[in-house]
């Protein structure tokens, strides 16, 4: 294909230094010569740069600036001034690849609305992200998801934006559209940009091959925190004015107002504020003035300005939405994260301001508006997961399906799992998987990285390391761990109670297993402050807090096995699988099964199972039964094998024994392993008490039964071992259950219903929860310790140098008064 | 004893003379007083009331009090034992302190009365008979007068589309008040004297106790419009009001919060889904711009908070902010004022889903549409005054307007009400009659002519244009207020001896008259929405005005100068009288104030230069030395020697950055 013409431009404002790398990568570059034009836009430099580039890279066009017109007006100068057919914009911090301008402007040649193209941007080591995606909410702010993270983009995909600081644009379009929007000064003019591209009917595509390293925001760093607010927060508002829709426009603009007095208040009140002090019933004198916070200020200081300058921004708006040719709703597809809450980085406030965006969005209605895009998620493991051929057990898998499930209605999901578990353990290739492991304190740490609109985290313990997030959080449970501890013989109930509901404190919305578990549940959410604090009546509280919480039913999915025919084996074999764990005895079952083969001299046993992969737990009882039943030549044990190759050997069998002793923990318990079971396509051979019970027995997907009743075991066991065929017809039946009740396609419902509108859980004023203590440590399924409730020393000092950092000693006093003021109030 | 009672005789009688109605056919009513430490005001309150002429088998006084400290419920107890004491054990404020009273009270009708006041014999009778007469009118305001019974407190309440509520022609003399003779609708009673249906206030919510107090009464008063129901005035019905004798400390800005707080309360409330989604934004905005306004107060300038152009130098120091170590400083002292209108909003954010719960609930029980009520606003786009001397300088203040005129304009918030007619202050050079002209309330009947010292004289060309575009924006349902030079007024008054403000029209337009210099006077007193000035020669007296202010030429008025064009937002170019009608009557509709230089920010971003410091900006005159004293005096009453150094301090700030 022919190529075009390309004007390459280079804004430059006092970075000399950085001049010879980046025109030395673009000068190699594999591009015809006679079709690329080299610019160098200066915008008043005082440090020789433009006299450099003449001297040294004399097939470089200087244009000059007479002063510094910042980001968007200078190159827009560079713009009118190129004669490609297309141009592209490149920050002068960069190198470039030399293949970088033909990768680049390929997706332009593919396809005629794809009019702009933007570049990957990695570390200059280019090993991390820098630019590999973009995304923004609906309140202006633009984000770059993976920023920091490996580069795993590695697919041609549509963007909301380019990021300005790499990416290429059709010359005629960018000059038509007017360029860049010169009153943005710097920051998110490329978003606008962006938007205005999308919503005048062309597309902009990420170009994956096209690689431009990037050292890291060097140049405006000379500004200070505050200043930098006015402008972030400045330009989302005016880029959100120009390009909505009207009827959008009147439903959001009001949410984005709300929200910049909550940013405000909230970033005044993260440095020390208190607006109690402002009731009417506060008979203190006080003085005229009171010291609050500048990034406070700052929102303050952007919405002003705003304000100020409406009819010039609603001007604006005019010729934007004049060539509108794209519908809002199919531009809201392209946001990528509408719902996000934008991060105020001040931990103490982050939770009451995602408490107020929620509040907003589904108020005033916007969420609605939003409900037919997908999120990101973040689901948070207390175990491990099938990973790369890894084992799992029941709270892997379910977190794991959870996750699948959420993928099979398009979300996009990442997965974070306990460090600890992945202790002495290697995984191939580069996965995200571990970037992202948890170290108990820390999992805000990988909320940060990922900045999902959701996290779903998998057991309540994960909670108490959560402090400080504005994310909504989904709770799922698995299954009646406090009954569960029992049997371990936890011997410190009240750590553990408090543990839990500070952990149901802390979620939004509630999932568990099974019907009988949620019930086994309510009491818990209420105590946790589930349910709205004013409802007027007992029913309207229970009805609240049923809204508050769901059943998703322990699923699979993906890559269905396929259903057997016939049986694979001359003899049935029976398979056993799953951590050994002391509340499930299975004894009874197993050696009257054992009994029963060795006396018709038919059928076989695979165990697969044993010690918990990470976390100990005494498992001498078990061993104790497996001793036993290896005495007979028909039972086989193998240590725990990775996920695929359990699979495998579940392929092979023709039926699986899960049949345990009753009690609160078993009746109450929906297991995973019994879910795979059924998938695999294994007739179950289950108790008579459980939730799943109800399933199996009128499905016909196995034989539920009496776990006392040996008689009953023995004529089942007679009966398929004497005519194995009957065990082909139920595995149908297993399987055919497994698709209609136990997909994750299907169940994950409640959750999916939860992303596409998430919302923070109104708190009930009245109810304060003890904080755990922090003695509690973590055992079994609950890995790592709880949250550390009050600030330890280490955090402390922590914070003070932070403070230094930012404020110096005088700054640092401040804080320190401020502390101390709110310790007293206390 | 309370002083003699005596009805000021500028208040014309009524159609309805008290005892119309047979003492059986009268309604039961209960009179409760609110009380919050007010013992010093309840001798004189409850004596009055004992002494109304409304049968004692039909009224019920009650005492509702806040848990005052100063001893009021025992006081009541031992000296008024026929008035029913409700003692609440806390302060709940004035709307949940009112509606315990009214939930305690057994009449068919409540009424509430403020303690700081005194009522007329036959107070409660014409307060009562309104209700008597029509059956949609449930509730009804008293006219309420200052102590001496000389100036109006409450005759009338007017609402801005932003929920700022005021009091019509509130401190002026009751003979120029246009009080009226008849009932009349209005959009809310005020809420220290007036009467309501008891099943209905109690069963609609009564006052909103999330208001506590302020302006829960326009809340009412609108409720009870859109639900169906009318509230009227009942000018006879006179209470007379110690004004706001408790204010003037340093904690007015909690008063801010409320205030604000509960304007916006009001309008999420009360407006049709489609109007709020015009009004909101706009209301949010406005909010804003106070904000910044407020906080400017104590010399914080926001300009400092720009990324400014660098100069060449590339070390962190750039313009905006003059002392780049600065920087590091966390925070910043702020006026406290500012911060509390930040306050009223972020509760308003905070418990939005409970507020539009309350929303849902008053929506469902809709039964007239908004823009029926609209006319009942009064003034809808007046720009909401901060009242505060230290943001009423002229640049402030007209910059405040500026905003509202851009928002209003720009958000489509005029075009909703732009079948109310506007109040227009007509500033003249010359005196003449005005009898023909209709000036009172354009949303009732007006009241019929009077003399006035010119009926009957010959008057000049320039007065008779005048008196034609008044007359034209009358027509066109405006209500047109005369300004007329106190000089000429006053000769033409000796020449008349009519003088005496026995009538309506001399008494307001000797109230109204402006002197050299001071139109701002007038403009405070009358509050319009839009100034025409109907000669070129009214041109220099501007200063401090910020309302949008039209000029209207004469037939053979000389041509204007650049720098004269610069006072004024808008100028008829056509010299016909109906076309310049037409066309003030399209700015009144749509007022706008001419818009400054763009501001600094997106104006430098782009030019590279920075935008002209607002303090030194040409159209802020600089103050009289009488001003500074005047300010000086008031900064020293609101905040003692404390609060006058502060303001000493950034006012010398201030002027050290100029």
């Amino acid at each position: 294909m022919e190529l075009p013409k390309i004007s390459v431009i280079v804004l430059n404002f006092n970075g000399k230094n950085h001049l010879e790398t980046c025109f030395t990568s673009l000068a190699r570059m594999d591009y015809p010569a006679d079709k690329l034009e080299l610019m160098l836009v200066d915008n008043a430099s005082a440090d020789g740069s433009a006299a450099y580039v003449r001297e040294q890279f004399p097939q470089v066009r200087v244009v000059e600036n007479a002063d510094n017109l910042g980001f968007a007006a200078g190159n827009n100068v560079g713009a009118q001034a190129a004669t490609g057919e297309y141009i592209a914009f490149l920050n002068n911090d960069t190198r470039v690849a030399p293949d970088w301008l033909r990768k680049l402007v390929e997706p332009c040649l593919q396809d005629e609305d794809a009019v702009c193209a933007a570049s990957k941007m990695l570390g200059w080591d280019g090993k991390k992200a820098d630019f590999v995606r973009s995304t923004m909410n609906f309140h202006g702010f633009a984000f770059q998801p993976e920023h920091g993270l490996l580069d795993l983009a590695h697919a041609q995909r549509e963007l909301i934006f380019p990021c300005g600081g790499a990416m290429l644009i059709r010359r005629d379009v960018f000059l038509e559209l007017g360029g860049f929007d010169e009153d943005y000064f710097i920051y998110f003019e490329d978003m606008d940009l962006g938007w205005r591209l999308w919503l005048s009917g062309y597309r902009v595509v990420f170009a994956p091959e096209a690689i431009a390293y990037h050292r890291l925001h060097a140049t405006m760093d000379a500004f200070s925190a505050f200043r930098k607010w006015v402008l972030f927060e400045r330009n989302a508002l005016v880029t959100l004015i120009k390009n909505y829709d009207d009827d959008n426009l009147a439903k959001i603009l009001p949410g984005a107002l709300m929200l910049m007095v909550a940013r405000a208040t909230r970033l005044m009140r993260a440095n020390g504020w208190r607006p109690e002090a402002y009731d009417i019933r506060n008979r203190a004198e006080s003085g005229l003035t009171e010291a609050v916070s500048r990034s406070g200020l700052a929102v303050l200081v952007a919405a002003n300005e705003v304000v100020e300058n409406l009819p010039h921004i609603l001007q604006k708006r005019r010729a934007v939405q004049a060539r509108r040719k794209r519908s809002d709703a199919q531009v809201f597809e392209r946001f990528g994260q509408p719902l996000l809450a934008h991060t105020i980085d001040f931990p103490e406030v982050e939770d009451a301001y995602g408490q107020a965006q929620s509040n907003v969005l589904h108020e005033l209605g916007i969420v609605d508006l939003f409900a037919h895009t997908e999120r990101r998620v973040l689901v948070v493991a207390s175990d491990l997961l099938p990973f790369d051929g890894m084992p799992t057990t029941g709270a892997g898998l379910r977190a794991w399906s959870l996750g699948q499930g959420l993928e099979a209605r398009g979300h996009e999901v990442y997965y974070s799992m306990p460090r600890a578990a992945m202790e002495g353990r290697e995984m191939r290739g580069k996965n995200r998987a571990w970037e992202l492991l948890w170290e108990a304190g820390k999992i805000h740490e990988v909320v940060k990285k990922i900045s999902p609109d959701v996290i779903v985290a998998c057991g309540w313990s994960t909670l108490g390391n959560l402090e400080g997030v504005a994310t909504p959080v989904v709770l799922d449970q698995h299954g009646p761990h406090l009954l569960e501890r029992r049997f371990q013989k936890h011997l410190d109930e009240e750590i553990n109670r408090s543990e839990k509901l500070y952990g149901l404190a802390k979620a939004d919305f509630f999932t568990c297993a099974g019907e009988r578990q949620r019930q086994y549940f309510l009491p818990w959410l209420q105590e946790a402050g589930y349910a709205n604090p004013d409802a007027k009546s007992d029913a309207e509280f229970e009805a609240k807090s049923e809204a508050e919480s769901a059943v998703v039913h322990v699923s699979l999915g993906g890559d269905w096995p396929p259903v057997k025919e016939t049986s694979p084996n001359p003899e049935p074999v029976f398979v056993y699988g799953g951590v050994f764990l002391p509340w499930q005895d299975p004894l009874l079952a197993l050696t009257t099964l054992v009994a029963r083969m060795d006396a018709l001299g038919t059928g076989k046993l695979k165990i697969f199972g044993g010690k918990h992969p990470f976390i100990p737990i005494d498992t001498r009882e078990f061993e104790a039964l497996i001793d036993k039943l290896t005495q007979s030549k028909r039972v086989e044990v193998s240590p725990m094998l990775g996920r695929d190759a359990l699979l495998a050997e579940y392929a092979r069998a023709d039926a699986a024994i899960d049949l345990m002793a009753r009690n609160p923990e078993r009746e109450l318990a929906v297991t995973t392993r019994t879910v795979e079971y059924l998938w695999c396509g294994l007739p179950v051979i289950y108790n008579d008490y459980a939730e799943l019970s109800d399933y199996i027995g009128p499905a016909q997907a196995g034989w539920c039964l009496d776990p006392t009743d040996d008689q009953a075991m023995t004529a089942v066991f007679d009966e398929i071992l004497r005519n194995p065929q009957i065990l082909v017809e139920r595995g149908k039946n297993a399987r055919r259950l497994a698709e209609e009740s136990f997909n994750w396609a299907k169940t994950i419902e409640p959750i999916d219903q939860f992303c596409r509108k998430p919302y923070k859980r109104t708190r009930a004023h009245s109810v304060s929860l003890p904080k755990p203590g922090t003695g509690a440590q973590g055992t079994a399924h609950g890995a790592g310790p709880a949250g550390l409730p009050r600030k330890g020393l280490r955090t402390l000092a922590g914070e003070a140098v932070y403070h230094l950092r930012r404020g110096g000693v005088r700054g640092f006093l401040y804080e320190s008064l401020g502390f101390l003021q709110r310790r007293l109030a206390k | 004893m309370p002083p003699a009672s005596h009805t000021p005789r500028a208040i014309p009688a009524g159609a309805n003379p008290a005892g119309a109605n047979p003492e059986h056919e009268l309604p039961t009513i209960s009179v409760i007083v609110l009380n919050y430490n007010g013992k010093v005001h309840l001798q004189t309150c409850l004596d009055s009331l004992l002494h109304l002429d409304y049968p004692a088998h039909k009224l019920e006084l009650l005492l509702v009090d806040n848990a005052s400290a100063d001893g009021s419920a025992a006081y009541v107890r031992a000296h008024f034992p026929q008035v029913k004491l409700v003692e609440t054990g806390a302060n709940l404020g004035f709307a949940q302190g009112n509606n315990v009273g009214a939930q305690a009270a057994t009449g068919e009708y409540v009424a509430f009365l403020n303690n700081d006041t005194r009522v007329e014999p036959d107070w409660l009778r014409h307060l009562i008979q309104p209700c008597l007469d029509h059956d949609d009118v449930v509730c009804t305001g008293s006219t309420m007068l200052d102590w001496a019974g000389e100036r109006l407190d409450f005759g009338a309440g007017w609402m801005n589309f932003h929920g700022f509520a005021f009091q019509k022609n509130q401190g002026m003399p009751v003979a120029a008040a246009q009080i009226h003779r008849e009932p009349t609708p209005i959009f809310f009673a005020c809420g220290g004297a007036m009467l309501v249906r008891r099943d209905l206030f109690v069963e609609t919510g009564g006052f909103d106790a999330d208001h506590f107090a302020f302006y829960e009464d326009v809340d009412l008063g609108w409720r009870l419009w859109l639900m169906g129901y009318r509230v009227l005035s009942a000018p006879q019905a006179i209470a007379y009001h110690r004004l706001h004798a408790t204010t003037g400390t340093l904690n007015q800005f909690r008063k801010w919060v409320l205030f604000e707080r509960n304007a916006l309360l009001t309008v999420l409330k009360n407006y049709d889904d489609a109007n709020l989604q015009t009004v909101l934004p706009a209301a949010l905005m406005l909010l804003i711009a106070r904000i910044i306004r407020l906080l400017r107060v104590q010399g914080w300038d926001p300009e400092s908070y720009h990324i400014g152009n660098h100069t060449g130098n590339h070390t962190g120091n750039h313009r905006g902010n003059r002392n780049a170590a600065d920087d590091a400083e966390l925070t910043e002292a702020v006026s406290r004022s500012g911060l509390a209108v930040l306050v009223a909003a972020n509760e308003v954010v905070e418990n939005l889903p409970r507020i539009l719960e309350r929303r849902r609930q008053i929506q469902a029980r809709r039964k007239r549409p908004d823009a029926e009520i609209f006319a009942r606003f009064g003034q809808p786009l007046y720009a909401h005054t901060l009242n505060m001397p230290q943001v009423d300088v002229p640049y402030t203040r007209a910059h405040y307007a500026v905003v509202n005129g851009a928002v209003v304009n720009g958000l489509s918030v005029a075009d909703l009400f732009k079948r109310v007619g506007r109040r227009v202050l007509l500033v003249t050079t010359e005196t003449f009659d005005v009898a023909a002209i209709p000036v009172a309330d354009r949303t009732a009947s007006p009241a019929s002519p009077h003399a006035t010292p010119f009926t009957g004289r010959a008057i000049t060309e320039a007065a008779a244009w005048a008196r034609t575009i008044g007359q034209g924006l009358a027509a066109q349902g405006h209500e047109a207020l005369f300004a007329m030079p106190k000089t000429e007024l006053d000769a033409a008054n000796q020449e008349q001896h009519a003088g005496d403000g026995a009538h309506a029209h001399a008494a307001i337009l000797h109230e109204l008259a402006w002197e050299p210099g001071r139109v701002h006077d007038v403009v405070h007193k009358s509050l319009p929405d839009v100034i025409v000035l109907c000669d070129a020669a009214a041109l220099d007296n501007l200063h401090g005005v910020s309302t949008p202010t039209a000029l209207c030429l004469e037939p053979d008025a000389a041509a204007l100068q650049a720098d004269q064009l610069q006072q004024v937002d808008f100028v008829t170019p056509a010299r016909e009288a109906t076309v310049a009608i037409a066309q003030l009557d399209e700015f009144c509709r749509r007022p706008t104030k001419r818009a400054a230089p763009r501001t600094p920010a997106l104006a430098h971003a782009q030019t590279g230069t920075r935008a002209p410091s607002p303090t030194n900006a040409s159209y802020a005159p600089p103050k009289r030395t009488a001003d500074l004293l005047r300010e000086a005096y008031a900064h020293f009453r609101r905040g003692g020697l404390r609060g006058l150094l502060l303001e000493t301090l950034g006012y010398l700030q201030r002027r050290l950055a100029e």
